[in-house]
């Protein structure tokens, strides 16, 4: 059974994480996304859309679902995964003061989920004010640091020259995360997803076919993608022959600059053999392919905002992954 | 008998809780209710009584209320004890407290015998902060003959240890790369998970939820028990996600003649966030499910985490062993809306502050909301509020809040606040009730079962002498009398649930609730007070023998 992709939106209060939830519910056609939020309240779905709530379940006619936490992600989360048709992505809200990373990390944990990234957004013009505030500064530090894409929200609200001023002091403070804009939340929530999850509209079989083919999907997906320019991710590959070293693979994904959002490959490993592996929230994952599945060349695929990933820096430290 | 009957119960001693008539020896009772306390004469005043003397050589005290424990306390006796302490279960007998990982395993092992193929086998309340630098992994668990998931929850709830089993079929292995999963030094996982993304996995293979199953009349029914077998004919559920058929439940259980125990609910303001109206109409609606032994009203919040799992916002000079400061559950601007809008509806609030500036931002929100809005009499209470200082003390008295404080801490964690969490300073100051008997802030002390156990006497104990398990003395200077300490078990609590007026005292016109017991408390020696032996207690009008005893 193939993984249901996850992923954590984070943001302090007002950084505009429930405008994004509400794009995300109402804009989406074909998708079965499950929303999870702390609270039904600002959720505003046009009442046409709505299929049905009994309390804790918002059904939309579109497919999506909004779930409440309530006081509980653990019992929220098991409903969610316990629905058929199982949800086609589940994006969990979480609250406004809290670190989004471990939770994020059940994305990691758990064999029903996969994490694809944790989106963190803030609000352009509060975020310096709150990184300063006594109360509230170690949270916002503690949220930014977990992001594996922060959005810099409300830009409308600033001058060029002083969302420079911003971007200058978040980069000086957590270093070069991928950074977006965003007006009114608007953000290609759904590209990144299919940029970073590359392979999740496809069947995991189409990968394990030969390299030639893979090139082909690989083309198919982000470069022909990234031509539309519709949308600020891009894509980049790398391959090796050979049999790789689990530990050093490892070490190289987690060392991997941190422009590279996401990363997915299909290698063959001296523990694993033939495996699918995952760089997500900084952290990696392996994931089983059949027994009977060989690979004939280690092939994996990375995302990064456009023109920021360091293509031969990405290539020299994983090839660092090959048995010595 | 005709709801016009008295009855006369006789008793060696009654301790009434009520400084205006502090003893008395027997007490009338009608239609569940006080009607007279006093001497033999006074109680029979009333003319024609049925005499009961099954008190006779017993001490009566007001039934015990506990001001903050969780209904899930009889969830938690679905499976295996496995705590360090001696712990009292439902059924009244003493489960022995297991004093290394070998003696867990073997406790396990038995209970292994009795389950049904393909059952799970799950401990709770293992605590291996008392057994030195042994930690428990898979080696030991997987001694378990059967072939079985073995899951031990620690008593914070915070952690589990799992079997290779429970491990495999979750998918935690060597690779899995999460904050949480203990490692072998050769990268293979221990079993110790470790929070919500470690730990969500095997919960969710376990099934089922605390919650559920907390409200199902077996469960509740053990709750009952235990809290009978404590004395205790009262109890908070001091987080209540209102859901309506899990309260429909309850209300249906405590209904019954045979439940022991008055229960009130505190709404979780978690679940409604700033929609504060929301939960305000939830509660106005589900009020009409109350009845004598249920209540609905109070709202609970949570501003923090907890000292020990270093997730409480504490101010300088912050955690003793350096850990980064804690966390908000609720941000300080949704607790200054959230504590007004519910202020100026008329709630009485319950608001968790462990640390110190937990509990400053919510005195700031508290002082905003009566300035915005004068209320009398409004007894929010602070809970746990562990670490306040004076001056804050000095703010909870003008501001005319109570403060419900976690005296069952000194002795299980004490140590540990010592030598880790707050340093001998402030562990010293740590649930002050002498700082808040001096101030006048009217107070109750706690357990927060099932994270300690309820026993309102054994609190009161560890009000009284402020013991740490290894046997210090934290703080002398906050000890409190064993008078006071009576107090705030009874008429303490029964004062931040508002409900002073009906429970709390052996007075006219209160209920019929009474705790029963061997030898009378206020004459022991303060160092014994835990020792007293609870025999029964009565609700409204209804006797019960602790369990195990009748």
């Amino acid at each position: 059974m193939s993984r249901i992709p996850l992923v954590v939106l984070g943001g302090f209060l007002g950084a505009g994480k429930t405008t994004l939830l509400n794009h995300l519910l109402t804009q989406t056609e074909h998708r079965r996304i499950a929303v999870l939020v702390n609270d039904f309240g600002p959720i505003n779905v046009d009442a046409a859309l709505v299929a049905s709530h009994d309390g804790e379940t918002l059904s939309l006619t579109n497919g999506c679902i909004c779930c409440s936490i309530g006081s509980g992600l653990e019992e929220a989360l098991t409903r969610v995964l316990e629905r058929q048709p199982a949800p086609e992505l589940i994006v969990i809200e979480a609250s406004g003061v809290s670190d989004p990373k471990p939770i994020a990390q059940v994305g990691l944990s758990d064999p029903l989920l996969q994490l694809e990234a944790v989106v963190v957004m803030v609000d352009a013009a509060e975020v310096q004010a709150q990184l300063d505030d006594d109360l509230l500064g170690d949270t916002l530090v503690r949220q930014i640091d977990a992001a594996s894409l922060l959005v810099l929200n409300k830009t409308d609200l600033l001058d060029e020259a002083a969302l420079a001023e911003v971007q200058a002091r978040l980069q000086k403070q957590f270093g070069a995360l991928p950074m977006l804009r965003s007006r009114f939340a608007q953000l290609p929530l759904t590209e990144l997803m299919q940029g970073a999850g590359v392979a999740h509209a496809d069947s995991d079989a189409a990968h394990v076919a030969p390299p030639t083919d893979m090139g082909e999907r690989q083309h198919d997906h982000s470069h022909h993608a990234d031509a539309e320019l519709d949308h600020p991710f891009e894509s980049g590959s790398w391959s090796s022959s050979g049999v790789l070293d689990a530990d050093r693979l490892i070490a190289a994904l987690k060392s991997l600059p941190r422009s590279v959002i996401r990363a997915k490959g299909w290698v063959t490993t001296d523990r694993h053999g033939a495996t699918l592996v995952h760089l997500a929230g900084g952290r990696v994952r392996f994931e089983k392919l059949p027994g009977t599945v060989s690979i004939q060349r280690n092939e994996l695929v990375y995302i990064g905002l456009r023109g920021q990933i360091p293509a031969a820096v990405v290539a020299a430290t994983l090839d660092g992954a090959h048995i010595p | 008998m005709s709801s016009q009957d008295v009855t006369v119960y006789r008793a060696k001693k009654i301790l009434t809780m009520n400084p205006a008539q502090p003893e008395a020896t027997h007490v009338a009772v009608r239609e569940g209710r006080i009607l007279a306390v006093g001497t033999q004469q006074q109680a029979e005043n009333w003319g024609v009584a049925r005499h009961d003397d099954r008190y006779a050589d017993k001490v009566l005290m007001p039934g015990l209320v506990e001001g903050h424990c969780h209904l899930y306390e009889g969830a938690m006796w679905l499976y295996v004890y496995v705590g360090f302490y001696d712990r009292r279960g439902p059924d009244g007998k003493i489960h022995p407290g297991l004093k290394s990982i070998d003696a867990v395993v073997r406790r396990l092992q038995e209970a292994e015998r009795e389950l049904e193929p393909g059952q799970n086998l799950i401990g709770w309340g293992f605590d291996p902060i008392y057994l030195g630098t042994d930690r428990m992994t898979v080696k030991d668990l997987d001694r378990i003959t059967g072939d079985r998931v073995v899951v031990v929850m620690h008593a914070s709830l915070h952690l589990l240890n799992a079997n290779s089993r429970a491990l495999e079929n979750a998918g935690i292995d060597q690779d899995t790369d999460v904050e949480g999963v203990t490692k072998f030094p050769d990268g293979k996982p221990t079993g110790e998970l470790c929070e919500f993304s470690a730990m969500y996995p095997v919960m969710r293979m376990l099934g089922g939820s605390f919650r559920q199953l907390s409200h199902s009349p077996q469960c509740l029914e053990m709750f009952g028990q235990v809290a009978r077998a404590a004395g205790v004919t009262t109890a908070t559920d001091l987080v209540n996600e209102l859901d309506e058929d899990n309260l429909r439940t309850l209300a249906e259980v405590t209904a019954a003649d045979d439940y022991p125990l008055r229960i009130v609910p505190a709404a979780s303001a978690m679940r409604f966030g700033r929609d504060t109206d929301n939960c305000v109409s939830a509660l106005e609606n589900l009020k009409s499910l109350n009845h004598d032994k249920l209540r609905l009203g109070l709202v609970k919040l949570v501003v923090d985490g907890s000292i020990q799992g270093f997730t409480a916002r504490v101010q300088w000079p912050g955690y003793y062993n350096g850990a980064p400061n804690g966390i908000w559950v609720i941000a300080p601007d949704d607790l200054f809306h959230m504590v007004e809008h519910y202020h100026r509806a008329g709630i009485q609030m319950h608001i968790h502050t462990n640390g110190n500036e937990a509990t400053e931002v919510t005195l700031d929100a508290i002082e905003r909301a009566l300035t915005l809005h004068p209320r009398f009499d409004h007894r929010h209470t602070l809970q746990h509020c562990q670490m306040a200082s004076p001056a804050q003390f000095r703010r909870i008295a003008k501001l005319g809040l109570c403060a419900n404080l976690f005296a069952n801490h000194i002795f299980y964690w004490g140590d540990a606040h010592v030598e880790m969490t707050m340093g001998l300073d402030r562990a010293n100051r740590m649930d002050a009730c002498g700082t808040a008997q001096r101030l006048g802030v009217p107070f109750a002390i706690h357990s927060d079962a099932p994270i300690t156990p309820l026993a309102p006497l054994f609190t009161a104990w560890c009000a009284v002498n402020r013991q740490t398990a290894s046997g210090k003395v934290l703080g002398e200077s906050e000890c409190i009398s064993v008078a006071e300490a009576l107090r705030a078990i009874t008429l303490g609590a029964a004062y931040t649930l508002h409900m002073d007026d009906q429970i709390g005292s052996i007075e006219v016109g209160k209920w019929a609730d009474f705790c029963v017991l061997d030898q009378d408390p206020s004459r022991m020696e303060p160092e014994k007070l835990k020792d007293v032996t609870v025999e029964g207690t009565m609700v409204g009008g209804h006797a019960f023998d602790a369990p195990g005893r009748g």
